[in-house]
């Protein structure tokens, strides 16, 4: 009988342990763009697309021949940057709270955004 | 930080237990092994990157009656699937390093051979380093595994075994989007492994 006393112990030792490890442990965010850009003469050979967060580039993505992204990278917990290699001139999503700034190359997405799919994003060019 | 702890202290609580009951005659062995893993499904671990290659060592307490614990450690490797960077992020070296707590049970075939069911809790840590900065993106994950165990013996202490194994991975990757939550965080990975095994 004792035999079967310490494996069942030791079952719920462990399970205590991974519950206490849960609650201590931190989310990793992570953040995920979809969408199509749209431009007339902009070369989708040479754009790149980027995530940056925390001055870090997290991410980044060629597009596809009809201008469709996907793109997709860990971020920290103060939000984060979509970065052009060209100039956005506007963009629509149904996510609030998006700035382009005022270099045109970003798009600044505010803490608590994760997940966005963009309708457009029409460069200058 | 805290899980390394508690670790110490089950290996202790299970050395001091087995000298407790030395009468008893519990056995011990260790093992050292290659293994292969496959993470399944449609997630992160399965789409975007190529199957983990690695070792192990791994140990065990067995009781007369052929129940015991086991405690596995492994470190595996991976690499980004090409075409699939977009979505992995500007991320390499993929490394998982798993340990896997177990209860084992041991049914002997014949005189040379066995074969031991496992079942478990695992512990996860998964780093990939930064390709912009030197620095690593550490994650870690709980879930439990289920495996079974062939094992051949050589002659006295020394056994060769090649082992199937179930790992089940909850993460904890935070997307507002549930769907791509998911695709981050779960997983479930099938390893092989050929060890060889020795025990005292």
């Amino acid at each position: 009988m004792k035999i079967y006393l310490k494996p069942s112990a030791l079952i719920l030792f462990i399970a205590l342990l991974l519950l206490s490890c849960r609650s201590d442990s931190q989310d990793n965010p992570r953040a995920y763009v979809e969408g199509k850009v749209i431009s007339a003469t902009v070369d989708y050979n040479k754009f790149l697309l980027k995530i940056s967060s925390e001055s870090t580039m997290v991410a980044e993505t060629m597009l596809a021949s009809d201008g469709n992204f996907k793109l997709s990278g860990p971020i920290g917990k103060n939000g984060f940057d979509i970065v052009s290699t060209e100039k956005i001139k506007t963009f629509s999503t149904d996510k609030t709270g998006l700035q382009i700034t005022s270099d045109g190359f970003k798009i600044r997405v505010p803490a608590g955004i994760s997940y966005i799919k963009f309708n457009e994003i029409v460069l200058e060019k | 930080m805290r899980i390394f702890i508690v670790l110490m202290l089950l290996v202790s609580t299970t050395a001091y237990s087995q000298k407790k009951r030395k009468g008893l005659d519990v056995v011990s062995n260790i093992d050292v092994k290659v293994l292969a893993m496959k993470p399944l499904g449609n997630n992160s671990l399965a789409k975007d990157l190529q199957p983990f290659y690695g070792f192990g060592f791994g140990g065990n307490l067995m009781t007369p009656i052929n129940f015991g614990v086991g405690l596995d450690y492994s470190e595996l490797f991976s690499n980004v699937k090409y075409g699939s960077q977009n979505l992995y992020g500007n991320l390499g070296s993929p490394r998982m390093t798993v340990f896997d707590f177990f209860l084992t049970h041991r049914e002997n075939i014949s005189e040379d051979f066995m074969v031991e069911e496992m079942a478990g809790f695992s512990y996860y840590r998964y780093t990939n380093l930064y390709l912009d900065k030197s620095e690593k993106l550490k994650d870690h994950a709980m879930g439990f595994n289920l495996g079974g165990k062939a094992i051949y013996t050589l002659d006295g202490p020394q056994q060769v075994f090649a082992a199937l194994k179930a790992n089940f991975y909850y993460g904890n990757v935070y997307n507002e989007n549930t769907q791509i939550q998911k695709y981050y965080s779960r997983s479930t990975f099938l390893s092989l492994s050929l060890g060889y095994r020795y025990n005292f």
